[in-house]
């Protein structure tokens, strides 16, 4: 049983069909000019509209293609990085991928600075009006936590920060929200949107940037000029159009999708609720669905990760791009106490869990935290 | 003419009528080390050298050298044939970029028709000559040449010299068993024994769920860069999560390491005479915390019966046994983030000076030997 689907999903079965074709008929390097490459780069293009339009841009907007999310978040931020720039904010929740950027800017002698979160682990508002001043000239906060699943209302705060500075360019990691919750960029009036394939059940080494019409940026990786000039090297183009595919069946998908996982949370915490279990819940009821994360008394997370392992359970210890490091800078600046953070199991759920999955899931963690405690405190 | 790498031993040159011993023990050790790498090994009257290797498998050779024990310092040399004429003609074709030079000539062929002194004078002044602007500097040189004319009829000129591990060649020594943790100072521990001649295996205690498979990954990842150093050997991993669990029920938790250690070192002995190594060596070093105090280490060392143990870091400040941990490719491996058997129990306070009474009346509560049984049971050997 796979509860990590925050950190990747499984390809859609139907899919893998459509790479054995793509295979025969588009391995052309699309920058060729015999009618087999036009036809790839065609495709490409049209790929990239169906993007733009189900993302809810104009189609005078662009979409980079990049190898991950984690390339689109340096694009957006070190591709529009001015060297007159006076201040930057990011959030104290962001995903390392736009946290060790912020902080990398820092060092190299940039003005960044970090909103820190609220209680329920979206940007404390009061901080942000704090220190969105007129000389900020960029903004990185994440639609969705991967920690938390907090919903940030970016609606709110772009309208807050063009207020007070029309000019300013704001940059949004939407990686845990688009295919998940309702994202239409216009309407949330972002500058630029980070997506990814495979959370939402496409290929892995593909995600991409969301471009509104007039922002400028320079590339950070150099080449052959592909994907208009901003990211250089042969596009993978059987990444590319399953990454459409998923993202408009994505779209389509949504209400059914969100109603079944919004389910599987209610069922999970009121089943949860029901045992004698002590624990502490660090998502909220407007939390995005497909994330909980949870932590149980006086209970390591790394023990429980392995003992529901031993029973073919899959479940995530914080975000898997930084399980390696101690400690949660996430869960730390929203207050928990430290026991909490060590405890923190993120439990995340995918269309392909069923109600049967999660009844199991918390008996085994019933089981497993029982035997913990028994055996070791 | 020939490119070769001169290899000079340590040690092992003070040793008398055994000497036939050490060598033979180090010449295997080379050999083993230049496995797989197409070079020529030659012994020659006391001097070793590697011949007969492609340009670009220079560095491979000598980055594999300087893994061996009992090597004291190796060179890049040439190897000519040892006539005057041939000498002359090469220190004549040097051109060299350096300010100060040296030159120094060493005749172990006493039939050669000129002495040392009065050649390295002529070769100087060949070099001299064609190579306007460097001045000799017998004291502080820039580029130390060496001419090195052997009984044979061949003679080695070389420059640099690289400092090697110097020590004895692992197999000479004895054997022993390892304590390998995953932190900083077991891996070293292996390494200084090993650098003694000792071969080495290992142990590990392992306390799955509470430790993870990432944990013991570590650990083989610190064996394989210690087999660099000491060779091929066997690294057992012992579960030790029934006993842990067993002293966390129902001993005072405050002896919990102090137990925990008397039974990793009960169990080491076991495992060490069952697989005949003569020793235990383990990275205990004096203060660096509760359990290595003398209090700490007179209790467990109590329950060791035969063997002796082994502990080459007890006056090493941190600092210094880090430099090994680099030195040996092992600290950027020992520092990654993993949980220890010995931190997944931590007590709050954990009692500094233990007294050996109550460490067997805690002691008394368990049912040790089949504990240790259950954990002998459970090794998983991997050939590292």
């Amino acid at each position: 049983m796979f509860f990590d689907n925050a950190s990747t999903t499984k390809l859609d079965e139907d899919l893998i069909d459509e790479l054995k074709n793509l295979n025969e008929e588009f391995f052309y390097n699309p920058g060729g000019l015999y009618s087999k490459s036009r036809n790839v780069k065609k495709q490409i293009e049209d790929d990239r509209k169906k993007i733009i339009e189900c993302l809810g841009g104009e189609s005078s907007d662009n979409f980079v293609f990049t190898g991950s999310a984690t390339e689109g978040n340096n694009l957006a931020i070190m591709g529009v990085l001015r060297k007159n720039f006076t201040k930057m904010l990011f959030s104290m929740g962001e995903h390392p991928s736009v946290y060790n950027t912020a902080l990398e800017l820092k060092n190299r002698g940039y003005n960044v600075e970090f909103i820190t979160l609220d209680k329920t682990g979206k940007v404390d508002l009061d901080d942000f009006k704090n220190k969105m001043t007129a000389d900020v000239d960029f903004v990185s906060i994440m639609h969705v936590s991967n920690e938390t699943g907090a919903i940030n209302d970016i609606c709110s705060l772009v309208e807050i920060a063009k207020g007070v500075n029309e000019k300013v360019i704001f940059h949004s990691d939407g990686v845990q929200a688009y295919g998940k919750i309702d994202v239409d960029v216009s309407t949330l009036g972002v500058d630029m949107y980070t997506i990814s394939a495979h959370k939402i059940y496409g290929c892995k080494g593909i995600g991409g940037l969301y471009i509104k019409k007039g922002v400028n940026l320079k590339p950070i990786i150099f080449g052959g000029g592909q994907e208009s000039g901003l990211r250089s090297g042969t596009e993978n183009y059987m990444g590319i159009h399953i990454f459409s595919k998923v993202v408009e069946r994505a779209k389509n998908d949504l209400l059914k999708n969100s109603n079944l996982v919004k389910l599987l949370k209610l069922k999970f915490i009121e089943k949860l609720s029901s045992t004698s279990l002590k624990y502490s819940l660090h998502s909220y009821d407007d939390n995005s669905p497909y994330i909980v994360s949870v932590s149980f008394d006086k209970c390591r997370a790394e023990t429980l990760l392995n003992m529901l392992n031993d029973n073919m359970i899959y479940i995530g210890n914080g975000s898997a791009c930084s399980s390696k490091n101690s400690g949660n800078r996430i869960l730390q600046n929203m207050g928990v106490p430290k026991d909490g953070v060590e405890g923190n199991l993120r439990i995340s759920f995918s269309k392909h869990n069923t109600v049967g999955e999660v009844e199991k899931l918390v008996d085994c963690l019933s089981l497993c935290v029982g035997d913990y405690l028994s055996k070791a405190r | 003419m020939n490119n070769v790498i001169l290899i000079r031993y340590g040690e092992i040159f003070l040793k008398g009528k055994n000497f036939g011993f050490f060598e033979k023990k180090l010449i295997e050790n080379i050999e083993y080390s230049l496995q797989g790498i197409d070079c020529k090994f030659q012994r020659m009257n006391k001097r070793f050298f590697v011949s007969d290797y492609k340009v670009n498998d220079e560095r491979k050779i000598i980055e594999r050298l300087k893994t061996v024990f009992g090597i004291h310092s190796i060179s890049r040399a040439v190897m000519v044939e040892a006539e005057e004429s041939k000498i002359n003609e090469y220190i004549s074709s040097l051109s060299l970029r350096e300010n100060t030079f040296r030159i120094s000539v060493n005749r172990a062929d006493k039939r050669f028709p000129i002495n040392s002194i009065e050649y390295s004078k002529k070769l100087g002044g060949l070099v001299l000559k064609n190579n306007h602007n460097i001045k000799v500097d017998l004291h502080n040189p820039d580029v130390d040449i060496n001419v090195d004319i052997r009984e044979n009829g061949i003679a080695f000129i070389y420059y640099d010299s690289i400092l090697c591990l110097g020590g004895m060649p692992v197999g000479t020594g004895g054997s022993g068993l390892l304590l390998l943790s995953g932190g900083i100072d077991s891996p070293v521990a292996g390494f200084l024994m090993a650098k003694r001649g000792m071969p080495i295996h290992a142990i590990h205690f392992h306390s799955y769920p509470y430790t993870s498979e990432m944990a013991k990954d570590k650990v083989v990842e610190l064996a394989k860069i210690l087999k660099k150093y000491v060779g091929e050997f066997k690294l057992h991993v012992i579960s030790f999560t029934e006993i842990q669990e067993n002293i966390h029920k129902h001993c005072n938790n405050e002896f919990m390491i102090t137990i925990m250690r008397r039974i990793m070192y009960r169990i080491a002995e076991r495992l060490a005479k069952n697989i005949g190594c003569q020793s235990i060596i383990t990275g205990e070093n004096l203060g660096q915390v509760a359990s290595q105090t003398v209090e700490s280490m007179t209790v467990t060392n109590a329950v060791v019966e035969d063997l002796p143990i082994f502990r080459p870091l007890i006056a090493f400040d941190k600092e210094e046994i880090t430099t090994i941990s680099r030195k040996m490719g092992a600290f950027e491996t020992s520092i990654l983030p993993y949980e220890d058997c010995c931190t997944v129990f931590l007590p709050k306070h954990p009692v500094i000076k233990p007294k050996i009474e109550k460490c067997i009346f805690e002691e008394s509560k368990l049912d040790l030997e089949k504990l240790i049984e259950n954990a002998l049971n459970s090794d998983e050997i991997i050939n590292i």
